[in-house]
């Protein structure tokens, strides 16, 4: 797999993040993702998954879950319409991709995910 | 007033669309939307890209409160009436411009930025500290998000935190502590520094 013209300026600014760097932006785009959630939180988190290069799908639900393949989720409740639920919900999400990350580059979960970079 | 459309300005700008009270936002920025923009700020598609940012935020969010404006913020420009000014911009010359005018008009504004995994947010008011106070005569241009990258996700957080301290400003303005909130996005934490209460003596 590989990254034509437009999706590395695309996607140029997150691959600059070390944790991240472009296996990882092959991993996010190989990766399906589920969000579970209320209005308006489901349709900010997939908005902001689905830029970031993943494969999202979606169903509403009363609680935020998102799942990240089948190895990483994080849920929160009761998100507050207002700057701390935004807020909340950048740094979950963050958190989530950064552990993701953590596991799929130390190999945790190669196998859990058949569309690896190379394979 | 929101200074730059662009990956805090725009979450930011759909979030003061939950305050009902809100009778204007003003959303200033320059710069036209680029491919590279489009992770961090999902409300521009690819159509947009060459179109002036604010122009198209304003049209992405359809709510006739939101105006455009689409000349740069810097020493000239002519500023409209506003109650507090958000800086959503990545670089100091427009810092100091927002805050030369907050202080000219007695208000106070919101410094907000992101690299990498971290954020910081801290609402200045005239009398408090000022940028100066915070980050010293000559601010270092640091790493911009276009050479050290950005997470969006941490873009989005930063942008809740600056409106949890409008919200807060708004809420309970008489009594106000200066605080600098940082934002740790591999962690999903958030933590602040209390500013010391001594006067600003760079003239804010
Ligand atoms: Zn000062």
């Amino acid at each position: 797999m590989d990254l034509d013209r437009d999706q590395m300026d695309l996607y140029s600014r997150q691959m600059l993040v070390d944790e991240i760097g472009f296996d990882g932006q092959l991993f996010i785009l190989a990766t399906p993702v589920h969000v579970f959630g209320p209005d308006p939180w489901r349709g900010w988190a997939t908005q902001y998954l689905a830029a970031a290069g993943f494969s999202v799908s979606e169903t509403p639900h009363e609680h935020v879950k998102v799942l990240i393949g089948d190895a990483a989720s994080w849920e929160v409740t009761n998100l507050p319409q207002r700057g701390e639920g935004l807020r909340d919900l950048g740094l979950g999400l963050s958190k989530l991709l950064a552990e993701w990350m953590r596991q799929v580059k130390g190999g945790d979960i190669r196998n859990a995910n058949s569309l690896g970079p190379g394979e | 007033m929101v200074v730059g459309a662009g990956a805090i300005g725009s979450p930011l700008v759909r979030g003061l669309l939950w305050w009902p009270h809100l009778e204007r936002i003003w959303v200033a920025d320059n710069d036209r939307v680029e491919r590279s923009n489009l992770p961090r700020q999902p409300w521009y598609r690819v159509a947009d890209i060459g179109r002036e940012k604010s122009r198209a935020l304003a049209e992405a969010v359809g709510d006739d409160r939101v105006r455009p404006i689409t000349v740069a913020v810097d020493h000239d420009f002519t500023w409209p009436p506003v109650s507090l000014i958000f800086d959503a911009t990545d670089n100091w010359p427009a810092r100091a411009a927002i805050q030369r005018e907050a202080w000219r008009q007695q208000i106070p504004w919101i410094f907000a930025s992101a690299v990498r995994w971290e954020g910081q947010v801290a609402l200045l008011r005239p009398g408090g500290p000022c940028l100066e106070c915070l980050f010293g005569a000559h601010p270092t241009e640091g790493l911009r998000c276009f050479e050290a990258g950005v997470v969006s996700t941490v873009t989005l957080a930063v942008a809740g935190q600056a409106l949890a301290v409008a919200e807060a400003w708004e809420s309970r303005g008489h009594q106000w502590e200066d605080r600098l909130y940082l934002l740790d996005g591999r962690e999903g934490r958030v933590w602040w520094v209390r500013l010391p209460p001594k006067e600003c003596p760079h003239g804010s």
